[in-house]
């Protein structure tokens, strides 16, 4: 076959990230560098961002029917390279006080997002198995990065048995429905709900179905999720809470959008799913002391949020798409803020502690009692993503709430109405109780006492990335429109 | 342009005076704070020039609600959110209360020393611009966006700015009740907005939150009364009606203890304002079926607060329980199906906003000085305080609805009104004034006279600004008490249209 101009167009993204990667691990075979390697990473990562948007402009493009890059797919790739990107900013001040290699880390985040852009773009069975599988295995070294810490391993091994048990299920169904048509493009999924009689279309699905539910982490497979963020490090959290999940829910969208009348009973079982998992994961992160544990539980109850969306989807995705982009980005957004901030009092204000990775006390969020004293600008921007996240105006989280509102109300699904009631009641009480903290009397002064700033460029820059995030938090909450201009774009993906 | 100016004025001096917090010296931040509310409150004056006295009879026909001035700005066209607001005289009146109370609030608290000031008033003016949006705004949307961000400061102020004497886990306790109260009323009537622009997306093709355009709608029956419901609920935990009112009394104890705060608590009394407008114009025929049950909630609340105000012995939960009390000839007016019950309503809420504000102030300033608000503690101090307890007698008595005081009027009209309708539930409620007596007799007996408990000796403590304020004060009461009319002009013709809004759309039904 031959390439075509097109063809390398629409790879760009792609061939960007794997000759970086490339040229990183040649590097680091001949010296290790670490600030020229971030430099690296940060530049190519922005290159690949700007040629995702020039892709814009020749879409669709089908690559040998296993990719197809449509607007769809571009305007999350951009939200995944962004995420990227951030993850990269947030880990450097980490790997700074690493003393072996650290230029792996920034190669396995390139691989989880390579993994994600080709999952983003599958329309195809084989890509999307590697993508899924490219996102999780990296994840495990990067889990595992700093394994002399306390719970990291416990979290590796946790989640390198659990997910590739989850990965084996997502197999055993392609492979069924492999076996019963002899097809691997997504248009399988089209066909296989006119059998309406066969058992093993309907099997076969509800196997991908607890794999993928898994990797999202919704109510009967989320146990893993609270013990692996405790153990892993901010950016770990934040590339698995958002590259990995984002990325996954994405493209399984598109896979639930091509089914138009999905089985009934399939549809009560992820309904029930996600009403158990809104309300689990909400009240368990009530009594949780550990700020890491909390943010797990946070997101558990976020995707479940989400699921509703597939629910209710049925084909018809007019209001779908606007409601999945707003919940993302609001995510997205708030989560940069939120680890980010945590990430930097972390790292910058245990300055003199040699052994930070060993002390755990600032998982416990009493330790950021009094931040609003000290640094307004970290509390503000910590109060405004947690008002967002539980959908409060005027943020951006407010809107996504009443897109999901919208499409239950359209649904005429009034269980999910109630339940969305119970639950923001409940949710808002814990974030409630983390924001009033920020502005008490500090207990034990830990933040007053350390001069924290050698305000070197690192620093700056992480702050900038918080910044930025922040206004457009308030921007859109307060000004939504140019957000549901550019979600308009998504609308024709096919 | 004058209506969005008043929403940003006060934020924007709230603003100022967060950004001068640095600087130790207080009295810059007083100056600023009292400069914007003052600000204000002569901006809201201005808006009484546009509200001319005009005929508007055959607006009412065309079914058809009369603005004295209108704003548009153009904000989220795909889901018809605008920026939309509207001024007529019962917003007015409204505006002209919140504004007034809250340049006292800031008076009265200029003389005390707090931490952090700057953001203390920044908080304080955020709630007055967030009230003067909710009394503007006429597209639901923008309505609700006002109505929720109100929450955010008052919890910092009753967690941060709060009673010291209660510990800060009690007080965080307190303000989360509120807080989740309110979110839990804020949540369904956001559901039931976006309920009223999803149908109204069915049947006309597009969004829209606009009041004027959700007013053409057709519901059917049921729905009607869900979303009533719905718009009541929220309403009922601000005012607060007997069963949503947990969150009242305590966070009457817990806050800033020079009635600064408790001041906004009473502006609260905004949902009064949203159930005449809203409840009764958007769902008239489910409100005319509901309106016994809301009139015997009525009832329930008049006894339910004078009883338990009569049990308390801190002068904080008693005046608040008086006023949930009150809120109860509140409901039975506006549920009355009567217009002159309906403008009874607009003076009762104004009045005794006034004399409850004046009420708090006082006990504000007596704690200050002898550092409780136990009655038992408290009693005896006539002839040992200057002023204070003479105040106190006379607002408990204008509270209380003594004829010559403004409440009285108010009261008067509610139970006139409501006389030809309901004269069963008229007469039991005159029993609850009965109750209201004991209690306000036993505050004042309590308070004024019987044996000196405290140690001090003479004092007088009031200083000229607030004694001006409180004289004021009590001069309205007494003026608005002989010569109603003067605020009677004011929302007069819009209280009007409302009602006849509601009777008309009553008549082309077929449930009358």
């Amino acid at each position: 076959m031959i390439m075509q101009n097109q063809y390398f167009i629409g790879l760009l993204p792609f061939l960007m990230i794997i000759f970086t990667i490339l040229i990183l691990i040649t590097f680091i075979t001949w010296k290790r560098i670490h600030v020229i390697s971030f430099i690296f990473t940060l530049s190519s990562l922005i290159l690949s961002l700007i040629s995702t948007i020039l892709v814009i402009s020749y879409t669709p493009i089908n690559i040998f029917s296993l990719l197809q890059i449509d607007n769809y797919s571009v305007i999350y790739t951009i939200l995944i390279i962004f995420s990227a990107l951030s993850s990269c900013i947030f880990s450097f001040p980490v790997l700074e006080r690493y003393k072996t290699n650290k230029e792996e880390f920034y190669i396995l985040i390139l691989i989880s997002t390579l993994g994600g852009i080709i999952l983003l773009s599958s329309v195809h069975i084989i890509p999307f198995i590697i993508g899924i599988e490219m996102i999780s295995l990296p994840l495990i070294g990067l889990m595992g990065y700093y394994f002399n810490s306390q719970y990291s391993l416990e979290a590796t091994i946790k989640y390198s048995i659990l997910s590739s048990v989850a990965f084996s299920f997502i197999i055993f169904g392609m492979v069924l429905i492999y076996s019963f048509f002899g097809d691997l493009s997504f248009l399988v999924f089209q066909k296989m709900f006119m059998y309406k009689v066969y058992l093993l279309p309907i099997l076969s699905f509800s196997m991908i179905i607890i794999g993928i539910l898994f990797k999202l982490s919704i109510f009967p497979f989320h146990l893993w999720t609270p013990d692996v963020y405790q153990g892993s490090s901010f950016p770990v959290i934040f590339i698995l809470s958002t590259i990995s999940k984002i990325s996954i829910f994405c493209s399984f969208f598109k896979i639930i959008n091509s089914i138009l009348n999905i089985n009934e009973s399939i549809l009560i079982i992820l309904s029930i799913t996600a009403f158990l998992s809104i309300f689990l994961g909400n009240t368990m992160a009530i009594t949780q002391k550990n700020i890491k544990r909390l943010l797990g539980y946070s997101s558990i109850s976020h995707f479940g949020y989400l699921l509703i969306i597939f629910i209710n989807t049925k084909g018809n995705n007019y209001f779908s798409l606007d409601t999945m982009g707003f919940y993302i980005i609001n995510y997205l957004l708030s989560n940069i803020v939120v680890l980010g901030i945590l990430n930097i009092i972390y790292h910058y204000i245990n300055n003199d502690n040699k052994n930070i990775f060993n002390i755990n006390y600032p998982d416990i969020k009493f330790f950021y009692q009094g931040l609003f004293w000290y640094h307004p600008f970290f509390a503000i921007g910590l109060t405004v993503s947690l008002l967002s996240l539980a959908g409060i105006p005027p943020t951006l989280g407010f809107f996504s709430k009443i897109y999901i509102l919208l499409m239950a109300l359209k649904e005429k699904s009034f269980i999910f109405i109630f339940i969305i009631i119970l639950s923001s009641i409940i949710s808002m009480y814990f974030y409630l109780k983390i924001i009033i903290s920020l502005y008490l009397k500090p207990v034990n002064n830990n933040l007053e006492k350390r001069e924290l700033f050698q305000p070197n460029w690192s620093y700056q820059l992480n702050k900038l990335l918080i910044y930025i995030s922040v206004v457009l938090i308030f921007i859109f909450g307060i000004y939504p429109t140019p957000l549901i201009k550019i979600l308009q774009i998504t609308k024709y993906f096919y | 342009m004058l209506l969005p100016l008043l929403i940003f004025i006060p934020f924007f001096g709230g603003l100022l005076c967060w950004k001068f917090d640095k600087y130790h010296n207080q009295s810059i931040i007083n100056w600023i704070a009292l400069f914007f509310s003052f600000l204000t409150l002569i901006l809201s004056c201005t808006l009484l020039i546009y509200n001319t006295n005009c005929n508007n009879i055959t607006l009412i026909k065309k079914n058809l609600i009369l603005w004295k001035l209108k704003f548009f700005f153009p904000w989220i066209e795909n889901l018809g959110i605008n920026f939309e607001l509207a001024l007529d005289g019962l917003s007015l009146i409204m505006i002209l209360l919140s504004s007034f109370l809250v340049f006292i609030a800031i008076i009265f608290s200029i003389n005390d020393y707090k931490k952090k000031k700057g953001i203390f008033y920044f908080n304080i003016f955020w709630i007055l611009s967030n009230i003067i949006g909710i009394l503007l705004s006429i597209n639901m949307f923008l309505f609700f966006i006002f109505w929720e961000m109100m929450l955010i400061p008052t919890y910092f102020l009753i967690v941060l700015w709060g009673n010291k004497k209660f510990n800060i886990k009690k007080r965080i306790f307190t303000a989360t009740k509120f807080f989740l109260y309110t979110q839990l009323g804020g949540v369904i009537m956001l559901i039931c907005i976006l309920t009223l622009a999803y149908i109204h997306y069915q049947t006309y093709g597009f969004f829209s939150f606009s009041y004027e355009n959700l007013l053409k709608l057709k519901l059917p029956y049921c729905t009607e009364y869900i979303l009533m419901l719905g718009f009541f609920i929220a309403f009922a935990v601000k005012m607060p009606i007997v069963f949503l009112h947990g969150w009242l009394p305590e966070s009457h104890n817990h806050s800033p203890t020079n009635g600064a705060l408790d001041i906004t608590g009473i502006l609260l009394k905004v949902s009064v304002y949203g159930l005449i407008r809203f409840n009764l114009s958007l769902f008239p025929n489910a409100s005319f079926k509901f309106s016994e049950i809301a009139m015997i909630l009525g009832i329930i609340n008049i006894f339910y607060g004078s009883w338990m105000a009569f049990s308390q012995n801190n002068i904080k939960r008693l005046i608040a329980y008086a006023s949930i009390s009150h809120m109860g000839f509140i409901l039975i007016g506006i549920y009355s199906k009567n217009e002159i019950a309906l403008q009874g309503v607009v003076i009762q809420m104004i009045l005794n906003s006034l004399s409850t504000a004046a009420l708090f102030l006082i006990s504000g300033k007596v704690y200050k000085y002898l550092n409780t608000f136990n009655l038992i503690k408290l009693s005896g101090t006539w002839g040992y305080i200057k002023w204070l307890p003479a105040f106190m007698l006379f607002f408990t008595i204008s509270n209380l609805g003594i004829p010559g005081t403004g409440n009285f009027i108010g009261e008067l009209m509610i139970l006139i009104g409501s006389f030809k309708n309901y004269p069963i539930i008229v007469l039991i409620s005159l029993l609850g004034i009965i109750f209201s007596s004991i209690y306000s007799v036993n505050l004042i007996q309590k308070f004024c006279f019987g044996e000196k408990k405290f140690n001090k000796e003479f004092f007088s403590n009031i200083i000229n600004s607030e004694f001006f304020i409180l004289i004021l004060l009590s001069l309205l009461i007494v003026l608005i008490g002989f010569y109603p009319k003067i605020i009677l002009n004011i929302f007069d013709t819009s209280i009007t249209n409302i009602h006849e809004y509601f009777i008309n759309s009553i008549f082309l039904s077929d449930n009358y």
